[in-house]
């Protein structure tokens, strides 16, 4: 058996592909959840750190056949900082966030697809112990998303960006 | 931040830096592609440097864990921690040092799932060498499988450099693929 997508590919964004992500966050069915999309100097400035590596978020596309249909990103909980997560200690403690760019391509089980994919990736390393999402409460495509995926619900949190349920899967 | 802990997310830096650039100069189709029986692929070598990043993560975790709570103090040292080590055995190509079966890869990977198993595991490396900024390392100690044993700051270390004899490794193995 082959880690790799028999759907999906995932290659790390790099600055040329700005502004692709930032039409895709002003489309509405991300708005929706992500918020206003930022301008293009904010969203360059938000990644500039993740795309040289020092920060630990790593965004990448989810491709098939090598185009970007949709976004995700890994986090390490621990140390995060800006009041995210301060309670996870475990550095193998993984987190996801991603969204499909087409609304067409919704309720399709794509977006498990790919969560299902991605994390198994992520799991394929020694040292993960836990992968977690934090989908807004209201959010049940993409609730129902993680826990088609896997996921297991562990209950309603606070984080600096509002309410969220916390949700995680284990090896 | 420690100005050891920075030396050595400085030297971890260069040296992931050398291996990206090593990978990049391997044409994408070639990746998974062994130079020869028995040796491994570009995707393997990525594959390998992950299980370390990851089991140096855990070990570092559970060492300083256990430590901070028997009371390990801060370090007031600041000198440099890579030339304390001999890095010559790592370095050397000419040398063969042959990793316990659970380093070796499985193979099942493509290269650009390894390169995100590895980033995975790198972050997940520096947030425990991050979380222990600023304690006694070099009080702790556990054994190398080459390099004998080796305080905790050389441990970090030693995964750059390691990486390092595995950036030649790749190197090694772009030579061989242009040729065939």
């Amino acid at each position: 058996m082959r880690v790799t997508a028999d759907h999906f590919t995932f290659e790390p964004i790099t600055v040329d592909e700005i502004p692709l992500l930032l039409e895709w966050r002003g489309r509405p069915h991300v708005a929706e959840w992500w918020g206003e999309a930022p301008s293009l100097e904010e969203l360059r400035s938000q990644y500039a750190s993740r795309l040289l590596h020092t920060s630990p978020v790593r965004p990448y596309f989810a491709c098939i056949d090598r185009t970007p249909v949709g976004f995700i990103q890994s986090y390490v909980a621990a140390g995060s900082g800006d009041g995210w997560w301060t309670n996870v200690h475990d550095p193998g403690v993984l987190g996801i966030d991603q969204f499909l760019a087409d609304a067409s391509l919704l309720g399709r089980g794509l977006g498990t697809s790919m969560v299902r994919q991605f994390v198994e990736i992520l799991f394929t390393s020694p040292s993960t112990t836990m992968v977690q999402a934090d989908p807004h409460p209201s959010n049940a495509r993409a609730i129902r998303c993680y826990e088609k995926a896997g996921f297991r619900t562990i209950g309603p949190i606070i984080t600096p960006d509002g309410d969220a349920l916390l949700m995680t899967r284990n090896r | 931040m420690h100005p050891r802990i920075r030396e050595l997310l400085e030297h971890l830096d260069a040296h992931r830096a050398e291996l990206r650039s090593a990978v990049d100069d391997v044409p994408v189709a070639r990746r998974e592609t062994r130079p020869a029986p028995g040796r491994w692929s570009v995707a393997e070598v990525l594959e390998h440097l992950a299980i370390i990043d990851g089991r140096v993560a855990m070990m570092l975790t559970a060492k300083v864990s256990a430590a901070r709570a028997a009371g390990l103090g801060a370090d007031y040292d600041t000198s440099a921690i890579v030339p304390t080590f001999d890095t010559t055995v790592l370095l050397d190509r000419t040398r063969v040092v042959a990793s316990p079966v659970p380093l070796h890869p499985s193979g099942e990977r493509d290269a650009a799932a390894a390169w995100i198993v590895l980033e995975a595991s790198r972050d997940q490396f520096r947030a425990a060498v991050l979380a222990a900024d600023g304690l006694a390392l070099g009080e702790l100690s556990h054994q190398h499988p080459v390099l004998g044993v080796l305080n905790l700051y050389q441990w970090i270390a030693s995964v750059g450099t390691h990486e390092a004899r595995h950036t030649a490794q790749i190197r090694e193995i772009a030579a061989a693929l242009a040729t065939s």
